[in-house]
Protein backbone atom coordinates (compact mmCIF):
# COMPACT_ATOMS: atom_id res chain seq x y z
CA UNK A 1 0.00 0.00 0.00
CA UNK A 2 1.52 3.04 -0.98
CA UNK A 3 1.80 6.15 0.94
CA UNK A 4 -0.89 7.99 -1.09
CA UNK A 5 -3.53 5.21 -1.24
CA UNK A 6 -3.18 5.30 2.88
CA UNK A 7 -3.85 9.01 2.68
CA UNK A 8 -6.51 8.36 0.32
CA UNK A 9 -7.95 5.95 2.54
CA UNK A 10 -8.06 8.00 6.07
CA UNK A 11 -9.77 10.51 3.88
CA UNK A 12 -12.16 8.57 3.08
CA UNK A 13 -12.97 7.48 6.74
CA UNK A 14 -13.21 10.73 7.74
CA UNK A 15 -15.59 11.56 5.44
CA UNK A 16 -17.29 8.40 6.31
CA UNK A 17 -16.94 10.11 9.77
CA UNK A 18 -18.55 13.14 9.07
CA UNK A 19 -21.64 11.50 7.17
CA UNK A 20 -22.30 9.21 10.10
CA UNK A 21 -22.55 11.83 12.78
CA UNK A 22 -25.03 13.14 10.29
CA UNK A 23 -27.07 9.66 10.83
CA UNK A 24 -27.71 8.01 7.85
CA UNK A 25 -29.99 7.50 6.15
CA UNK A 26 -29.72 10.64 3.97
CA UNK A 27 -32.74 11.54 4.31
CA UNK A 28 -33.28 12.13 7.93
CA UNK A 29 -29.79 14.53 7.15
CA UNK A 30 -32.11 16.49 4.67
CA UNK A 31 -35.29 16.60 6.91
CA UNK A 32 -32.91 18.27 9.31
CA UNK A 33 -31.62 20.87 6.76
CA UNK A 34 -35.09 21.74 6.02
CA UNK A 35 -35.71 22.06 9.96
CA UNK A 36 -32.98 24.12 10.27
CA UNK A 37 -34.21 26.45 7.13
CA UNK A 38 -37.94 26.47 8.46
CA UNK A 39 -36.36 26.39 11.83
CA UNK A 40 -34.50 30.41 10.90
CA UNK A 41 -38.25 31.67 9.24
CA UNK A 42 -39.86 30.45 12.24
CA UNK A 43 -37.16 32.05 14.99
CA UNK A 44 -37.47 35.04 12.68
CA UNK A 45 -41.35 35.04 13.28
CA UNK A 46 -41.23 34.20 16.66
CA UNK A 47 -38.89 37.45 17.03
CA UNK A 48 -40.75 39.70 15.19
CA UNK A 49 -43.84 38.81 17.09
CA UNK A 50 -41.54 38.64 20.88
CA UNK A 51 -40.08 42.47 19.86
CA UNK A 52 -43.52 43.64 18.67
CA UNK A 53 -45.60 42.52 21.58
CA UNK A 54 -43.00 43.69 23.78
CA UNK A 55 -42.51 47.01 22.06
CA UNK A 56 -46.52 47.48 22.64
CA UNK A 57 -46.63 45.31 26.02
CA UNK A 58 -43.29 48.46 27.38
CA UNK A 59 -45.32 51.02 25.68
CA UNK A 60 -48.44 50.48 27.34
CA UNK A 61 -46.95 49.50 30.55
CA UNK A 62 -44.83 52.74 30.67
CA UNK A 63 -47.05 54.79 28.85
CA UNK A 64 -47.22 57.37 31.57
CA UNK A 65 -43.31 57.66 31.14
CA UNK A 66 -42.88 56.81 27.76
CA UNK A 67 -45.44 58.63 25.94
CA UNK A 68 -44.75 62.01 27.63
CA UNK A 69 -40.92 61.56 26.72
CA UNK A 70 -42.68 60.96 23.18
CA UNK A 71 -44.62 63.90 23.20
CA UNK A 72 -42.29 66.59 24.57
CA UNK A 73 -39.70 65.55 21.55
CA UNK A 74 -41.21 67.20 19.11
CA UNK A 75 -41.04 70.24 21.42
CA UNK A 76 -37.57 72.09 21.17
CA UNK A 77 -39.29 75.13 22.24
CA UNK A 78 -36.23 77.83 23.71
CA UNK A 79 -36.78 80.30 26.47
CA UNK A 80 -37.85 83.81 25.13
CA UNK A 81 -34.60 85.98 24.47
CA UNK A 82 -34.33 89.20 23.03
CA UNK A 83 -34.69 89.07 19.03
CA UNK A 84 -35.96 91.93 16.31
CA UNK A 85 -38.65 90.14 14.75
CA UNK A 86 -40.86 87.46 16.09
CA UNK A 87 -42.10 85.38 12.84
CA UNK A 88 -45.79 83.91 13.34
CA UNK A 89 -45.83 80.42 11.53
CA UNK A 90 -49.42 79.86 9.98
CA UNK A 91 -51.99 77.14 11.10
CA UNK A 92 -53.49 77.77 14.69
CA UNK A 93 -54.56 81.62 14.70
CA UNK A 94 -56.24 80.87 17.60
CA UNK A 95 -53.16 80.92 19.75
CA UNK A 96 -49.82 81.74 18.11
CA UNK A 97 -50.75 85.18 17.67
CA UNK A 98 -51.56 85.61 20.56
CA UNK A 99 -48.32 84.35 22.09
CA UNK A 100 -46.43 86.19 19.30
CA UNK A 101 -48.37 89.57 20.75
CA UNK A 102 -47.10 88.56 24.17
CA UNK A 103 -43.54 88.27 23.06
CA UNK A 104 -43.74 92.17 21.41
CA UNK A 105 -45.27 93.24 24.50
CA UNK A 106 -43.32 91.82 26.81
CA UNK A 107 -39.90 93.38 25.47
CA UNK A 108 -38.49 90.14 23.56
CA UNK A 109 -39.29 91.56 19.76
CA UNK A 110 -39.63 95.04 18.03
CA UNK A 111 -41.56 93.86 14.97
CA UNK A 112 -44.24 90.59 13.76
CA UNK A 113 -43.53 88.94 10.83
CA UNK A 114 -46.63 87.22 9.15
CA UNK A 115 -46.54 84.90 6.05
CA UNK A 116 -49.08 85.04 3.20
CA UNK A 117 -50.86 82.24 2.87
CA UNK A 118 -53.79 81.50 0.56
CA UNK A 119 -57.62 82.20 1.51
CA UNK A 120 -59.18 78.86 3.25
CA UNK A 121 -62.91 78.13 1.87
CA UNK A 122 -64.26 79.61 5.07
CA UNK A 123 -62.52 82.93 4.09
CA UNK A 124 -63.64 82.94 0.41
CA UNK A 125 -66.90 82.25 1.20
CA UNK A 126 -66.54 85.61 4.13
CA UNK A 127 -67.31 83.41 6.75
CA UNK A 128 -64.45 84.92 8.85
CA UNK A 129 -61.64 87.43 7.58
CA UNK A 130 -58.15 86.29 5.74
CA UNK A 131 -55.37 85.22 8.22
CA UNK A 132 -53.54 88.39 7.36
CA UNK A 133 -56.19 90.28 8.28
CA UNK A 134 -57.33 88.20 11.82
CA UNK A 135 -53.78 88.28 12.94
CA UNK A 136 -53.70 91.91 12.76
CA UNK A 137 -56.83 91.96 14.70
CA UNK A 138 -55.05 90.22 17.28
CA UNK A 139 -51.92 91.98 17.77
CA UNK A 140 -54.37 95.06 17.91
CA UNK A 141 -56.33 94.11 20.47
CA UNK A 142 -53.49 92.90 22.59
CA UNK A 143 -51.63 96.55 22.05
CA UNK A 144 -49.41 95.62 19.39
CA UNK A 145 -49.67 98.63 16.51
CA UNK A 146 -50.45 97.44 13.24
CA UNK A 147 -47.24 99.58 12.03
CA UNK A 148 -44.98 97.02 13.85
CA UNK A 149 -46.86 94.22 12.09
CA UNK A 150 -45.21 92.98 8.39
CA UNK A 151 -45.43 90.23 5.40
CA UNK A 152 -43.34 88.09 4.54
CA UNK A 153 -43.38 88.25 0.63
CA UNK A 154 -44.69 84.80 -1.02
CA UNK A 155 -47.09 82.36 -0.93
CA UNK A 156 -47.15 79.44 1.38
CA UNK A 157 -48.73 76.15 1.80
CA UNK A 158 -46.76 74.49 4.06
CA UNK A 159 -44.10 75.11 6.65
CA UNK A 160 -40.82 74.43 4.38
CA UNK A 161 -42.53 77.28 2.11
CA UNK A 162 -42.29 79.46 4.86
CA UNK A 163 -39.19 78.56 5.97
CA UNK A 164 -38.15 79.50 1.90
CA UNK A 165 -40.02 82.78 2.47
CA UNK A 166 -38.11 83.62 6.00
CA UNK A 167 -34.44 82.79 4.02
CA UNK A 168 -35.33 84.77 1.03
CA UNK A 169 -35.87 87.82 3.51
CA UNK A 170 -33.40 87.13 5.50
CA UNK A 171 -30.52 86.77 2.71
CA UNK A 172 -29.54 90.55 2.95
CA UNK A 173 -30.11 90.83 6.38
CA UNK A 174 -27.50 89.17 8.23
CA UNK A 175 -28.09 91.01 11.58
CA UNK A 176 -31.59 90.00 11.85
CA UNK A 177 -32.61 87.96 15.22
CA UNK A 178 -35.98 86.23 14.36
CA UNK A 179 -37.66 84.26 16.51
CA UNK A 180 -40.34 81.57 15.32
CA UNK A 181 -43.40 81.22 16.83
CA UNK A 182 -45.42 77.80 16.74
CA UNK A 183 -46.90 75.52 18.45
CA UNK A 184 -44.82 73.07 20.87
CA UNK A 185 -45.71 70.12 18.86
CA UNK A 186 -45.02 71.81 15.67
CA UNK A 187 -41.30 73.08 16.54
CA UNK A 188 -39.15 69.94 15.95
CA UNK A 189 -40.80 69.96 12.08
CA UNK A 190 -40.22 73.74 11.85
CA UNK A 191 -36.98 74.15 13.33
CA UNK A 192 -35.45 71.30 11.31
CA UNK A 193 -36.70 72.66 8.15
CA UNK A 194 -35.98 76.52 8.74
CA UNK A 195 -32.05 75.24 9.46
CA UNK A 196 -32.06 73.25 6.62
CA UNK A 197 -33.20 75.70 4.37
CA UNK A 198 -31.42 78.68 5.87
CA UNK A 199 -28.00 76.43 6.15
CA UNK A 200 -25.09 79.62 7.13
CA UNK A 201 -27.59 81.58 8.44
CA UNK A 202 -29.58 79.25 10.58
CA UNK A 203 -28.57 80.60 13.69
CA UNK A 204 -30.45 83.86 13.48
CA UNK A 205 -33.55 82.10 13.83
CA UNK A 206 -34.64 80.34 17.22
CA UNK A 207 -37.96 78.84 18.41
CA UNK A 208 -40.37 79.77 20.99
CA UNK A 209 -43.34 77.23 21.82
CA UNK A 210 -47.05 78.41 21.61
CA UNK A 211 -48.89 75.31 24.11
CA UNK A 212 -51.36 73.91 22.63
CA UNK A 213 -55.29 73.91 24.14
CA UNK A 214 -56.72 71.28 26.56
CA UNK A 215 -53.41 68.84 26.30
CA UNK A 216 -49.78 69.12 26.13
CA UNK A 217 -46.62 66.98 25.86
CA UNK A 218 -47.14 65.31 29.19
CA UNK A 219 -50.65 64.03 28.31
CA UNK A 220 -51.24 64.15 25.08
CA UNK A 221 -52.22 60.40 24.46
CA UNK A 222 -55.32 61.11 26.88
CA UNK A 223 -57.50 63.14 24.39
CA UNK A 224 -58.71 62.68 20.99
CA UNK A 225 -57.18 65.63 19.86
CA UNK A 226 -54.15 64.99 21.51
CA UNK A 227 -53.44 61.95 19.77
CA UNK A 228 -54.74 63.52 16.20
CA UNK A 229 -52.56 66.33 16.89
CA UNK A 230 -49.37 64.63 17.74
CA UNK A 231 -49.44 61.22 15.55
CA UNK A 232 -50.40 63.67 12.68
CA UNK A 233 -47.08 65.60 13.37
CA UNK A 234 -44.89 62.49 13.75
CA UNK A 235 -46.36 61.59 10.25
CA UNK A 236 -45.59 65.13 8.69
CA UNK A 237 -41.94 64.59 10.03
CA UNK A 238 -41.52 61.41 8.78
CA UNK A 239 -42.75 62.79 5.44
CA UNK A 240 -40.32 66.04 5.52
CA UNK A 241 -37.69 64.05 6.37
CA UNK A 242 -37.88 62.04 3.11
CA UNK A 243 -39.31 65.14 1.31
CA UNK A 244 -36.51 67.26 2.50
CA UNK A 245 -34.07 65.47 3.44
CA UNK A 246 -31.43 65.66 0.58
CA UNK A 247 -28.69 63.22 0.69
CA UNK A 248 -28.33 63.13 4.67
CA UNK A 249 -31.30 61.17 4.69
CA UNK A 250 -31.19 59.68 1.25
CA UNK A 251 -28.03 58.44 2.70
CA UNK A 252 -29.30 56.88 5.57
CA UNK A 253 -32.12 55.45 3.55
CA UNK A 254 -30.63 53.81 1.02
CA UNK A 255 -28.13 52.39 4.17
CA UNK A 256 -30.90 51.01 5.71
CA UNK A 257 -31.72 49.50 1.97
CA UNK A 258 -28.41 47.88 1.85
CA UNK A 259 -28.41 46.40 5.73
CA UNK A 260 -31.37 44.71 4.77
CA UNK A 261 -30.28 43.22 1.37
CA UNK A 262 -27.39 41.81 2.90
CA UNK A 263 -29.04 40.01 5.68
CA UNK A 264 -31.54 38.75 2.54
CA UNK A 265 -28.41 37.39 1.06
CA UNK A 266 -26.44 36.33 3.64
CA UNK A 267 -29.37 34.10 4.81
CA UNK A 268 -30.30 33.22 1.41
CA UNK A 269 -26.79 31.51 0.49
CA UNK A 270 -27.06 29.61 4.48
CA UNK A 271 -30.30 28.49 3.17
CA UNK A 272 -29.05 27.50 -0.30
CA UNK A 273 -25.59 25.91 1.92
CA UNK A 274 -28.22 23.86 3.47
CA UNK A 275 -30.34 22.71 0.62
CA UNK A 276 -26.84 21.76 -1.34
CA UNK A 277 -25.85 19.78 1.74
CA UNK A 278 -28.87 18.08 1.85
CA UNK A 279 -29.01 16.90 -1.43
CA UNK A 280 -25.66 16.09 -1.97
CA UNK A 281 -25.76 11.86 -1.56
CA UNK A 282 -23.35 10.22 1.18
CA UNK A 283 -20.53 8.49 -0.07
CA UNK A 284 -21.93 4.73 2.03
CA UNK B 1 -32.52 8.19 -0.46
CA UNK B 2 -31.78 11.21 -1.66
CA UNK B 3 -34.14 14.27 -1.39
CA UNK B 4 -34.72 15.84 -4.29
CA UNK B 5 -33.57 19.79 -4.53
CA UNK B 6 -37.29 21.51 -4.93
CA UNK B 7 -39.02 22.53 -8.62
CA UNK B 8 -38.11 25.47 -9.82
CA UNK B 9 -41.42 26.79 -9.70
CA UNK B 10 -41.21 26.04 -6.23
CA UNK B 11 -37.94 27.54 -5.63
CA UNK B 12 -39.69 30.47 -7.30
CA UNK B 13 -42.74 30.48 -4.82
CA UNK B 14 -40.30 30.08 -2.20
CA UNK B 15 -38.56 33.72 -2.24
CA UNK B 16 -39.98 36.49 -0.71
CA UNK B 17 -38.71 38.82 -3.02
CA UNK B 18 -41.57 37.24 -5.81
CA UNK B 19 -43.93 37.42 -2.85
CA UNK B 20 -43.06 41.62 -2.48
CA UNK B 21 -43.04 42.10 -6.51
CA UNK B 22 -46.88 40.32 -6.28
CA UNK B 23 -47.96 42.63 -3.40
CA UNK B 24 -46.10 45.94 -5.06
CA UNK B 25 -48.16 44.85 -8.39
CA UNK B 26 -51.37 43.89 -6.90
CA UNK B 27 -51.18 47.07 -4.67
CA UNK B 28 -50.57 49.19 -7.87
CA UNK B 29 -53.29 47.31 -9.90
CA UNK B 30 -55.61 47.32 -7.20
CA UNK B 31 -54.96 51.04 -5.84
CA UNK B 32 -57.72 52.53 -6.63
CA UNK B 33 -60.78 50.02 -5.29
CA UNK B 34 -58.19 49.96 -2.22
CA UNK B 35 -57.91 53.90 -1.92
CA UNK B 36 -61.54 54.20 -2.45
CA UNK B 37 -62.11 51.68 0.35
CA UNK B 38 -60.12 53.44 2.54
CA UNK B 39 -61.70 56.91 2.29
CA UNK B 40 -65.41 55.06 1.66
CA UNK B 41 -65.44 53.35 5.09
CA UNK B 42 -64.80 57.05 6.80
CA UNK B 43 -68.61 58.07 5.00
CA UNK B 44 -71.98 57.23 6.34
CA UNK B 45 -75.45 58.70 4.59
CA UNK B 46 -78.30 57.67 5.67
CA UNK B 47 -81.59 58.23 4.45
CA UNK B 48 -82.84 61.40 4.88
CA UNK B 49 -86.20 61.61 7.45
CA UNK B 50 -89.35 63.57 6.67
CA UNK B 51 -89.08 64.68 9.67
CA UNK B 52 -88.63 68.48 10.75
CA UNK B 53 -85.56 69.37 12.27
CA UNK B 54 -82.40 69.62 10.45
CA UNK B 55 -79.02 69.86 12.47
CA UNK B 56 -75.43 71.95 11.67
CA UNK B 57 -73.00 70.70 13.99
CA UNK B 58 -70.24 73.47 14.63
CA UNK B 59 -67.24 72.33 12.06
CA UNK B 60 -68.83 74.05 9.32
CA UNK B 61 -65.33 75.01 6.89
CA UNK B 62 -67.55 76.74 4.60
CA UNK B 63 -70.42 78.48 2.55
CA UNK B 64 -71.64 74.29 1.33
CA UNK B 65 -73.18 73.88 4.80
CA UNK B 66 -75.71 76.95 4.81
CA UNK B 67 -76.28 76.06 1.03
CA UNK B 68 -77.35 72.59 1.87
CA UNK B 69 -79.82 74.00 4.79
CA UNK B 70 -81.57 76.38 3.17
CA UNK B 71 -81.88 74.04 0.05
CA UNK B 72 -83.64 71.73 2.87
CA UNK B 73 -85.43 74.29 3.85
CA UNK B 74 -86.85 75.42 0.76
CA UNK B 75 -88.05 71.59 0.67
CA UNK B 76 -89.71 71.63 4.17
CA UNK B 77 -91.66 75.31 4.98
CA UNK B 78 -92.29 73.83 8.26
CA UNK B 79 -88.37 72.52 8.99
CA UNK B 80 -86.62 73.81 11.91
CA UNK B 81 -82.48 74.47 11.82
CA UNK B 82 -80.64 73.22 14.51
CA UNK B 83 -77.56 74.59 15.66
CA UNK B 84 -75.37 73.35 18.68
CA UNK B 85 -73.56 76.05 20.19
CA UNK B 86 -69.99 74.99 20.97
CA UNK B 87 -67.13 76.30 23.54
CA UNK B 88 -66.00 79.66 22.05
CA UNK B 89 -62.36 79.40 20.83
CA UNK B 90 -59.82 82.31 21.86
CA UNK B 91 -61.18 84.49 18.93
CA UNK B 92 -64.50 84.29 20.10
CA UNK B 93 -63.74 85.13 23.50
CA UNK B 94 -61.82 87.77 22.57
CA UNK B 95 -64.07 89.83 20.60
CA UNK B 96 -62.04 89.32 17.47
CA UNK B 97 -64.65 86.95 15.62
CA UNK B 98 -68.51 86.37 15.95
CA UNK B 99 -69.71 82.88 16.98
CA UNK B 100 -70.44 80.00 15.20
CA UNK B 101 -74.38 80.83 16.05
CA UNK B 102 -74.21 84.55 15.35
CA UNK B 103 -72.51 83.93 12.09
CA UNK B 104 -74.89 80.64 11.08
CA UNK B 105 -78.10 82.56 11.63
CA UNK B 106 -76.70 85.97 9.80
CA UNK B 107 -75.67 83.33 6.98
CA UNK B 108 -79.22 81.87 7.20
CA UNK B 109 -81.54 84.82 7.43
CA UNK B 110 -79.81 86.38 4.46
CA UNK B 111 -81.24 83.73 2.63
CA UNK B 112 -84.47 84.01 3.57
CA UNK B 113 -84.93 81.19 6.14
CA UNK B 114 -86.95 82.59 8.60
CA UNK B 115 -85.65 83.51 12.07
CA UNK B 116 -88.24 81.79 13.96
CA UNK B 117 -87.40 78.51 12.09
CA UNK B 118 -83.64 78.47 13.89
CA UNK B 119 -83.01 77.54 17.33
CA UNK B 120 -79.85 77.30 19.00
CA UNK B 121 -79.26 74.25 21.16
CA UNK B 122 -77.55 75.76 24.22
CA UNK B 123 -74.29 74.72 25.70
CA UNK B 124 -70.64 74.55 25.10
CA UNK B 125 -69.82 71.66 23.02
CA UNK B 126 -66.00 70.98 22.57
CA UNK B 127 -66.16 68.77 20.02
CA UNK B 128 -68.89 66.26 18.65
CA UNK B 129 -68.92 64.02 22.38
CA UNK B 130 -70.38 67.20 23.93
CA UNK B 131 -72.30 68.24 20.70
CA UNK B 132 -74.15 65.16 21.13
CA UNK B 133 -74.93 65.09 24.96
CA UNK B 134 -76.79 68.40 24.08
CA UNK B 135 -78.75 67.13 21.68
CA UNK B 136 -79.57 63.97 22.99
CA UNK B 137 -80.84 66.52 26.29
CA UNK B 138 -82.99 68.24 23.48
CA UNK B 139 -84.35 64.78 22.23
CA UNK B 140 -85.51 64.47 25.85
CA UNK B 141 -87.14 67.77 25.40
CA UNK B 142 -88.51 66.98 22.09
CA UNK B 143 -89.61 63.37 22.40
CA UNK B 144 -91.56 63.66 19.29
CA UNK B 145 -88.58 65.01 16.89
CA UNK B 146 -86.62 63.13 14.80
CA UNK B 147 -83.38 64.71 13.55
CA UNK B 148 -81.62 64.70 10.11
CA UNK B 149 -77.43 65.74 11.27
CA UNK B 150 -75.26 67.37 8.50
CA UNK B 151 -71.74 65.61 8.66
CA UNK B 152 -68.20 66.29 6.86
CA UNK B 153 -68.00 64.08 4.30
CA UNK B 154 -64.99 62.02 5.97
CA UNK B 155 -66.21 62.47 9.54
CA UNK B 156 -70.13 61.00 9.34
CA UNK B 157 -68.78 57.92 10.20
CA UNK B 158 -67.07 59.29 13.31
CA UNK B 159 -70.12 60.93 14.08
CA UNK B 160 -71.84 58.00 13.98
CA UNK B 161 -70.28 56.39 16.42
CA UNK B 162 -70.67 59.40 18.71
CA UNK B 163 -74.06 59.50 18.62
CA UNK B 164 -74.26 55.63 19.04
CA UNK B 165 -72.44 55.84 21.91
CA UNK B 166 -73.99 58.98 23.66
CA UNK B 167 -77.84 58.81 22.50
CA UNK B 168 -79.59 56.67 25.05
CA UNK B 169 -83.09 54.74 24.92
CA UNK B 170 -83.83 54.69 21.22
CA UNK B 171 -82.77 58.20 20.79
CA UNK B 172 -79.81 57.15 18.40
CA UNK B 173 -82.42 55.64 15.77
CA UNK B 174 -84.53 59.24 15.54
CA UNK B 175 -81.07 60.63 14.24
CA UNK B 176 -79.83 60.11 11.00
CA UNK B 177 -76.39 61.71 9.35
CA UNK B 178 -75.59 62.89 5.97
CA UNK B 179 -72.48 63.34 4.65
CA UNK B 180 -71.86 66.66 2.71
CA UNK B 181 -70.65 66.36 -0.11
CA UNK B 182 -67.21 68.33 -0.76
CA UNK B 183 -67.01 70.10 -4.01
CA UNK B 184 -63.31 69.47 -4.62
CA UNK B 185 -62.60 66.22 -3.88
CA UNK B 186 -64.42 62.74 -2.79
CA UNK B 187 -64.00 58.86 -1.70
CA UNK B 188 -63.33 58.50 -5.49
CA UNK B 189 -60.32 60.57 -5.77
CA UNK B 190 -59.11 61.93 -2.03
CA UNK B 191 -55.31 60.61 -3.03
CA UNK B 192 -55.21 62.81 -5.53
CA UNK B 193 -55.25 65.89 -3.06
CA UNK B 194 -52.85 66.99 -0.06
CA UNK B 195 -55.64 68.97 1.88
CA UNK B 196 -58.07 65.45 1.02
CA UNK B 197 -54.83 63.03 2.38
CA UNK B 198 -54.63 65.06 6.01
CA UNK B 199 -58.24 64.92 5.65
CA UNK B 200 -58.38 61.21 5.36
CA UNK B 201 -55.63 59.97 7.52
CA UNK B 202 -56.64 62.48 10.21
CA UNK B 203 -60.25 61.31 10.34
CA UNK B 204 -58.56 57.43 10.65
CA UNK B 205 -56.83 58.35 13.49
CA UNK B 206 -59.81 60.29 14.98
CA UNK B 207 -62.46 57.40 14.71
CA UNK B 208 -59.11 54.47 15.31
CA UNK B 209 -59.02 56.18 19.15
CA UNK B 210 -63.19 56.85 19.28
CA UNK B 211 -63.74 53.32 19.03
CA UNK B 212 -60.83 52.04 21.01
CA UNK B 213 -60.77 54.89 23.91
CA UNK B 214 -64.45 56.12 23.54
CA UNK B 215 -64.99 59.32 24.51
CA UNK B 216 -61.42 61.74 24.87
CA UNK B 217 -62.21 65.05 24.95
CA UNK B 218 -60.42 67.71 26.91
CA UNK B 219 -62.30 69.37 29.64
CA UNK B 220 -59.08 71.70 30.47
CA UNK B 221 -59.23 75.45 30.00
CA UNK B 222 -57.75 76.92 26.90
CA UNK B 223 -54.85 78.92 28.43
CA UNK B 224 -55.18 81.92 29.44
CA UNK B 225 -53.11 85.41 26.93
CA UNK B 226 -52.84 87.54 29.99
CA UNK B 227 -51.44 84.97 32.58
CA UNK B 228 -48.76 83.96 29.73
CA UNK B 229 -47.77 87.98 28.79
CA UNK B 230 -47.67 87.76 33.14
CA UNK B 231 -45.03 85.31 33.04
CA UNK B 232 -43.21 86.02 30.01
CA UNK B 233 -42.73 89.76 31.22
CA UNK B 234 -41.85 88.00 35.10
CA UNK B 235 -38.57 86.16 33.21
CA UNK B 236 -37.64 89.21 31.20
CA UNK B 237 -34.33 89.66 32.55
Amino acid sequence: MTAGSVRCGDQLKKIRTVRNVCATPSNVCATASKVTRSGFFRLGCLLTLVILVAGIGILVGTRETTLPAVGQWLDVGQLPRSADYVMVLAGDNTSRPFAAAALVKSGYARRVLLTEIPLSEEERAGLRPPYGELARRVFESRGVERERVADLPGECRTTYDEARALAAWIEDKPDARVAVVTTAYHTRRARWIVQTVLADQADQAYFVSVPPDGFDGSNWWRYEEGVYAYVREYLKLGFYWLRYGGVRVGVLVALAAVLVLAAAVVLRRRWRKDDAEAAEPTLE
Amino acid sequence: MVDRPPGALRRVLGRPVFWLIVVALLLIALHRPLLRGAGGVLVVDEPWHDGRHLVVLPVVDGDRWYEVAVRWRNEHAEGTILLVEPYPNRLVEHGLLPSFVEIARERLTQRDVPVEAIVTVAGEARGSWSAASQLSQWLKDNPDARLDILAARFRSRYERHVLDQVLTGGQAERVRVHALPNSEFDESDWWRKRAAVKDVVGEHLRLAYAYLAGNGESDQPYWDVDQYEAKLRESQP
